[in-house]
């Protein structure tokens, strides 16, 4: 069956992002991009929320834009190659391309998705906010954890594991360790086969 | 000077205890007692908050302590410990001083003195306080691999951000990955 697998930058104390969303203090670099894109081998399906469905719209400009790098080319082809869920109650229809490799989720989420993971085809990417992150997190649908601990206390800011209310025990598969002092760990639940 | 560290057990979501306190989801093997052995011989100070005082008290001078783990047993009794509380009267463990207020200028006096290092037991208040004074030299949090859903957020409390360097990162076998930071100079 086919897995799903979130990757998180995370700070030292837990959060996602800073009060205002801001993703400064992630100590982005080569290695941490690298170790990101290495994602693109793996699957070939991306899910969003309704956020960063929008925010994902960016890298439909990245072709025809002189000014990009090779990085967000690469970035720009995966999506266009891969099948994009959005999970919305708001959104009626998906933007992208022809459309054909699209599926809007309204409702439903855990039965939807568990459909999905068993239809053929490589692991899938959660990319969601948070809020969504949290939703995954409370019906168990991640199967893979990558966690990246930044070297960093952000004191204020969006914790990423609030309102889950439930127990759920891991498996750590392995830790490495960026230049930046990022480090990398990787879980699966502690029951899977 | 008189370094500090303090050493945090957190589960993968950030939590140092379950709503009540309870930290039966942390598993301990042989590495980890290893590491705490190690740990205390680079101390001679143990700083406790109220919460954790009251629990470590209660568990190290217990007939069970004694019988399943002599050797830490006579050593928490044997080291200087501080309990910083505002609430508490007295503090009777041995070897046991209890101070009310200005913890901040307590622990920048107590650097200045000679001898080994000042640890910090579980504590998340006095943590952040002390984190947010810059007292704190190095961090050590050790990341179990559960996701317990709700309890004690780690580093609550802090206003400002704080940047570390990661001076190593050990995975024990049981799944639990040792993380250690230091404040940069």
């Amino acid at each position: 069956m086919r897995k799903i697998i979130s990757m998180i930058h995370l700070s030292l104390d837990g959060m996602a992002s800073g009060p205002n969303d801001e993703l400064d203090w992630i100590s982005y670099d080569g290695d941490l991009e690298a170790y990101a894109h290495s994602m693109h081998a793996l699957v070939d399906t991306v899910i969003w929320g309704r956020n960063t469905y929008e925010g994902m719209k960016y890298f439909l400009t990245v072709p025809g834009n002189p000014d990009s790098g090779k990085g967000e080319r690469e970035h720009a082809q995966f999506l266009d190659d891969s099948t994009k869920i959005v999970v919305s109650r708001k959104l009626d229809k998906i933007e992208w391309g022809d459309t054909t490799n699209t599926v809007l989720i309204k409702d439903n989420i855990a039965e939807q998705i568990n459909k999905i993971k068993q239809q053929a085809g490589k692991d899938i990417w959660f990319l969601g906010s948070t809020t969504l992150f949290q939703e995954f997190v409370r019906l168990d649908l991640i199967d893979e954890y990558r966690i990246n601990v930044n070297p960093t206390i952000l004191g204020v800011g969006k914790p990423l594991f609030a309102n889950i209310n439930r127990e759920i025990k891991l498996k750590l598969l392995d830790s490495n360790t960026l230049k930046s002092g990022v480090v990398l760990l990787r879980y699966e639940r502690a029951d899977a086969k | 000077m008189r370094k500090v560290f303090v050493s945090n057990l957190i589960s993968v979501d950030n939590k140092i205890a379950r709503p009540n306190g309870d930290l039966d989801w942390f598993g301990v093997d042989q590495e980890y007692f290893d590491y705490t052995a190690t740990e205390a011989t680079r101390r001679d100070l143990i700083l406790f908050g109220r919460v954790t005082y009251a629990g470590m008290e209660t568990y190290w001078t217990s007939k069970e302590a004694a019988d399943s783990d002599p050797v830490v047993t006579e050593q928490m009794n044997s080291t200087n410990k501080l309990v910083f509380s505002r609430t508490l009267k007295s503090a009777n463990w041995v070897n046991t001083r209890l101070v009310k207020d200005d913890l901040v200028g307590e622990i920048t006096r107590l650097k200045q003195q000679p001898g080994k290092g000042i640890a910090i037991f579980g504590s998340g208040t006095i943590v952040s306080q002390l984190t947010e004074a810059g007292l704190i030299d190095e961090y050590q949090i050790v990341v179990n691999p559960v996701i317990i859903g709700s309890g004690v957020p780690n580093f609550s409390g802090l206003t400002h951000k704080v940047n570390l360097k990661l001076v190593d990162a050990k995975a024990f076998k049981n799944g639990v990955v040792l993380l250690k930071y230091e404040l940069p100079k």
